[in-house]
């Protein structure tokens, strides 16, 4: 046990690079996420259909090959990308692909005929997005992108694959010098649920937050 | 339109590629001595190259490469923890400059990558569990028994003498690395594996003899009436053939004095296990 005890440090140093690329990934690909979600239901047909294939295309290929192809396939097409730059912008990639996806849904659930009743109501864009849309879209989204902030979490482990020093990747350095798979493994665990339990509790409380108009209005009696 | 677009993009790649060569007219010896780092790709692999506490490196691989830069005026190496399989890739993504793995010399991986003069030669070692309670102690028993399955890591060279051997595909399973491999034996996934005896004598002597042991005796195959011996060799690009010549002349020096000694003293490595210098690279790749 001793033994395990002076790794410790090693683990922590994985636990902030997985919590830097989670952050970092979270941010760059949820923007992007925005972008594309919205580019699908955008006027233009071009816009449609760009936003489109990209969202086939890293939906389609598994994280795992992205991660290759831009740490390993890269370099002979001119761009040594580092193992960051790889695996920030894999995940973003992947991470917006799917995102993007859950933004559509939501903007989706808005009934047209509220677009129809804010005009009438003389709501210019701004008030419409402001009042209308994104009210209702927020509290659609937040239950669909904590499961999504989950799944990137624990989907930063693959990244070690290409060898960033990440969670996984000193969990594994340490299993490979020691021989004792088992508790590094329960303490790798632990940690990524705490983590998981962390973003669960964090977006619960966002939805009460950005849900509170619901029960406003639901709370007035209806006569 | 759309000829012009792909046009367009061919003589993109081609120019992005003629910009890539010309950044590298620069040598890879002259780039390391003029930044006085090298960076080595290693496995994590004891007691070649691996990661300590503190984040470190440790290994004779590693050690060996640091004595024989530091002749070459290599002063710092730095190293880049990689996938066995993806080491090659790695090197020739260029990474990093060697491999110091414990990277088996094979005529497949020679036509891939230039390799120094061996540093080190090893048997094949063969464990399994405690008792050995499927009765192994050569191959033909594992041809003879289908339900006997072989523990092997992706990439690994000895895939090729199992295939010689005439071992089915079915009788294998495929792991990342070699302690994976390792704990697939205790749990009872695998009947046997096969590794170098360093590697062997690191997993057995962990695990305290409880649950596994070498397999002795053990008939190692004969290939065309060679015993199988592996050697150990590090890796470069094919375009560095300057900096192997340089590198083995560093290494060749090193050998006799007292640092060389410690360090193969400190990861248990016997004279026995060194190759004698008659052994050269040319007849290994050959082979």
């Amino acid at each position: 046990m001793q033994d395990l005890l002076e790794w410790v440090p090693l683990l922590l140093g994985g636990l902030v690079q997985t919590v830097l690329l989670f952050a970092t990934v979270l941010i760059l690909g949820s923007s992007l996420a925005i972008v594309i979600g919205l580019a699908r239901l955008s006027r233009f047909r071009s816009a449609r259909y760009l936003a489109s294939v990209y969202v086939e295309f890293f939906r389609g290929i598994s994280l795992y090959v992205t991660l290759f192809w831009l740490y390993f396939a890269f370099p002979f097409i001119g761009m040594r990308l580092t193992v960051w730059e790889a695996s920030v912008i894999g995940c973003a990639l992947t991470h917006a692909a799917y995102s993007s996806e859950y933004i559509r849904s939501a903007v989706l659930s808005i009934p047209g005929s509220q677009h129809e009743a804010a005009v009438a109501l003389g709501m210019n864009t701004f008030q419409r997005i402001r009042y209308v849309v994104l009210p209702q879209a927020l509290v659609a989204l937040l239950p669909l992108m904590g499961n999504e902030f989950v799944m990137l979490l624990k989907g930063t482990s693959i990244v070690s694959l290409i060898g960033l020093a990440e969670l996984t990747e000193q969990a594994h350095s340490i299993i490979v010098s020691t021989y004792q798979p088992v508790p590094v493994l329960v303490v790798v665990l632990c940690i990524y649920f705490a983590g998981a339990q962390l973003i669960i509790r964090v977006m619960g409380l966002m939805e009460i937050r950005f849900g509170r108009w619901k029960r406003r209005t639901v709370a007035s009696p209806v006569r | 339109m759309f000829k012009r677009i792909l046009w367009a993009s061919v003589t993109a790649a081609f120019l992005s590629g003629l910009a890539v060569s010309s950044a590298a007219a620069e040598t890879t010896l002259e780039r390391i001595k003029r930044d006085g780092i090298v960076q080595i790709g290693f496995a994590n692999e004891k007691p070649y190259s691996f990661k300590q506490p503190d984040g470190s490196l440790a290994g004779v691989d590693y050690e060996l490469a640091r004595a024989a830069f530091a002749k070459l005026g290599v002063p710092k190496v730095e190293g880049v923890a990689v996938q066995f399989s993806a080491l090659i890739p790695g090197l020739k993504a260029g990474y990093f400059d060697v491999i110091a793995a414990g990277l088996f010399i094979r005529p497949s991986r020679c036509a891939e990558i230039a390799f120094a003069e061996p540093h080190i030669q090893i048997a094949d070692a063969i464990t399994v569990r405690k008792g050995n309670p499927k009765n192994i102690h050569s191959y033909d028993d594992v041809l003879k028994n289908p339900d006997i399955k072989i523990g092997t890591q992706q990439g690994s060279a000895s895939r090729k003498d199992f295939e010689r051997l005439g071992i089915p595909e079915s009788q294998l399973v495929v792991f990342q690395d070699f302690p994976e491999v390792s704990f697939a034996l205790k749990s009872g996934r695998v009947d046997l594996t096969t590794s170098t005896i360093f590697a062997a004598n690191e997993a057995v002597a962990a695990d305290g003899g409880k649950t596994i042991e070498r397999a002795l005796p053990f008939t190692l195959p004969v290939f065309d009436g060679k015993p199988s011996i592996n050697y150990l060799g590090f890796g470069f690009r094919k375009d560095d053939q300057e900096l192997v010549t340089k590198f083995n002349d560093a290494l060749r020096s090193l050998k006799g004095t007292p640092e060389y000694e410690a360090i193969l003293a400190k990861y248990a490595v016997s004279a026995t296990d060194i190759p004698s210098p008659e052994v050269k690279i040319a007849d290994i790749c050959k082979q």
